[in-house]
């Protein structure tokens, strides 16, 4: 009897200090990626290119007003229309036909977006066949602003199979009080290999740098990454990467007081990069760009894909694909409309699609 | 400052009702809550987070949260029908009108569990629970619960569950099943005379939600000092329940400073 109730005090003792994490909100600096695969495997016809596209599909919010962005109150939707703004961003998927898919803010868990799985929606729905996910705010519950539950993060899909599934940590915004660090953002580099049907290998990242922070952490975020794809290059393999960078492109002719900026809480300020307009240089000096900087800084407009305003159009570029092989020339589009993507993209995200075709070496 | 303070405000709150439902009023060694005791006359039990109870006679209870109360207005009276030496039964019935501190709740920034675009319908609450306790001797005795808790619901929007372990198994019925029970086992006993110990297993139903499960366990350690006036409880909760994303399993510490009073 002594010894059962040693073994039971020692055990509410152990468990009572056990649970250091209880909104299972942290990760390790490196994680294995969540590996997803579509249920009916379609065989691709590989023509010796690959479409590369990069979208940030904003939770399958299609342009409902939320609160973060100050257009709105909206916190939590309903199923149907969680289902009615992922089926149009499915259609946009599958009109452009993508080998490779980088998403970025796509719900798996969360009470936002009704408990909708969006990586699984749109494997069911495309004829994308391999994903990997790598969460970037993940808590059982977020005690603010009656979110609850949130799991949302970023993706790379495929049509051929993806290995090596990694998520890379990356530093946190330090200016943050330590209750909201721990149920706040943590940005990461998604990683995996493509492996083609003729046996290359290709390494596809994904990234979602720091929209809000005023201490350089999105920096540092956008240097870990060039210095990611440096050794990769470094190391003789091939890589396409992309995301949101939450940075404008060098020779932006506007870089601050953006109109559809209607926050005036300093947390969610996100409209002046003016101190920030070299951030990028390194990306573009060091590899090729889907779109190049000249025909961007020829004209900046063409190549928006941003805004927080239903009513408004795309205002800044914060979305951008690199390699260090080489993008077919010319191949790039911007898809913010009818007559640049066929499709009306305004009303899908608070992003416009980016597509490029690459080479394969 | 001020921003700050609201913040905490709102978390000691929410922190507060989750702590209350793991919370156990006490009396003379024993965790008295599930079981078929209640608190002896004159004495009022209370602590940081849980309920504060009184013993009004040495066969009537009453309880309630004195903090929660003005936001969420509850309360119960538990009934003890019979005792021997190795027997006893009672029975617990309560009500509370959670619309307040649901509307409270439903705010922006921290301290939001709600969306702050909902508005909570007007909730009335009831449970009705009996117990019964068997003690093999003086340091060791078993309860098994059973309880109906039922909610009558009326206006407000559509407003959001709390998909949280503890919490949904014990508000869903405020917005979707109308009732839930609840039958559970406790077993309690002392390791000596300044420590005792609780083990306790539950398991939920919610009728109109065929798949549903919850089960809930918990371990706790009471530490009693000046004779059992002052008390430190720790322990751990472990939840395997249905949500609404599906299932899951958490451990949750938990902590109390308790307080006892013969008036």
């Amino acid at each position: 009897m002594l010894y059962l109730k040693k073994i039971f005090f020692t055990t509410v003792i152990a468990l009572s200090l056990s649970s250091c994490d209880p909104f299972n909100t942290q990760f390790e600096d490196t994680e294995n990626a969540v590996y997803y695969e579509s249920d009916e495997i379609i065989t691709a016809n590989y023509p010796g290119t690959l479409k590369v596209m990069t979208w940030n599909v904003k939770f399958g919010g299609g342009r409902i007003d939320f609160y973060f962005d100050c257009h709105g109150d909206r916190v939590l939707m309903d199923k149907q229309e969680v289902i009615n703004n992922m089926s149009a961003v499915v259609d946009k998927i599958n009109q452009v036909e993508p080998d490779i898919l980088l998403i970025q803010e796509v719900d798996v868990l969360s009470k936002r977006s009704a408990y909708v799985n969006q990586v699984k929606y749109i494997l069911k729905n495309t004829s994308l066949n391999y994903a990997y996910y790598a969460s970037q705010w993940k808590a059982d519950f977020v005690p603010s602003d009656g979110l609850g539950r949130v799991d949302s993060g970023n993706a790379i899909l495929s049509k051929y199979p993806l290995s090596k599934g990694k998520r890379l940590a990356l530093p946190l915004i330090g200016t943050h009080d330590s209750l909201t660090s721990y149920f706040y953002l943590k940005r990461n580099i998604l990683m995996a290999v493509l492996t083609l049907p003729d046996g290359k290998e290709i390494d596809v990242l994904n990234i979602h740098t720091a929209a809000y922070s005023k201490d350089g952490t999105k920096k540092k975020q956008i240097d870990i990454f060039h210095q990611e794809l440096k050794k990769i290059d470094e190391a003789g393999r091939y890589f396409i990467a992309g995301g949101d960078l939450n940075a404008i492109p060098p020779g932006s002719l506007k870089t601050s007081d953006f109109p559809d900026s209607v926050c005036t809480d300093e947390d969610f300020i996100a409209d002046d990069y003016s101190a920030e307009s070299a951030w990028l240089d390194s990306l573009y000096a060091d590899f090729s760009s889907a779109v190049p900087l000249v025909d961007y800084q020829t004209d900046n407009s063409s190549f928006f894909t941003h805004t927080t305003d239903k009513n408004g159009f795309w205002n800044r570029k914060l979305d951008y694909i690199w390699t260090n092989g080489s993008f077919a020339l010319d191949s790039y589009l911007t898809h913010q409309d009818i007559s640049s993507g066929g499709v009306e993209t305004m009303l899908l995200s608070d992003h416009a699609p980016l597509t490029v075709v690459y080479e394969v070496q | 400052m001020k921003i700050y303070f609201k913040s905490i405000l709102y978390i000691f709150v929410s922190f507060t009702v989750l702590i209350s439902y793991v919370s156990e009023s006490y009396a003379q060694n024993v965790w008295t809550s599930d079981t078929g005791y209640v608190l002896p006359r004159k004495t009022l039990e209370t602590g940081v987070f849980q309920n504060t109870a009184y013993g009004i006679t040495d066969t009537l209870e009453v309880g309630t949260h004195p903090l929660l109360f003005f936001i969420y207005p509850q309360g119960y009276v538990k009934k003890q029908w019979f005792k021997s030496n190795n027997l006893a039964f009672s029975s617990r019935h309560g009500m509370g009108i959670p619309t307040l501190l649901l509307n409270l709740l439903a705010r922006e920034g921290t301290g939001g569990i709600y969306p702050a675009d909902m508005k909570a319908p007007f909730v009335l609450s009831h449970f009705h629970e009996a117990s019964v306790t068997y003690k093999f001797n003086k340091k060791f005795i078993v309860s098994g619960t059973g309880d109906l808790n039922h909610a009558l619901t009326s206006g407000g929007s559509r407003f959001a569950t709390v998909d949280m372990p503890l919490v949904y198994s014990r508000t869903a019925h405020w917005y979707e099943d109308n009732w839930y029970a609840r039958v559970g086992i406790d077993i309690q006993g002392s390791i000596n005379e300044w420590i005792t110990y609780l083990i306790d297993i539950d398991y939920f139903f919610l009728p109109s939600y065929p798949s549903y499960i919850n089960i809930e366990h918990k371990g706790a350690l009471r530490f009693l000092f000046k004779k059992g006036r002052y008390g430190i409880v720790a322990g751990y909760k472990m939840v395997f329940g249905t949500y609404p994303f599906g299932k899951q399993f958490h451990i949750i510490p938990f902590a109390d400073f308790t307080f006892r009073f013969n008036l």
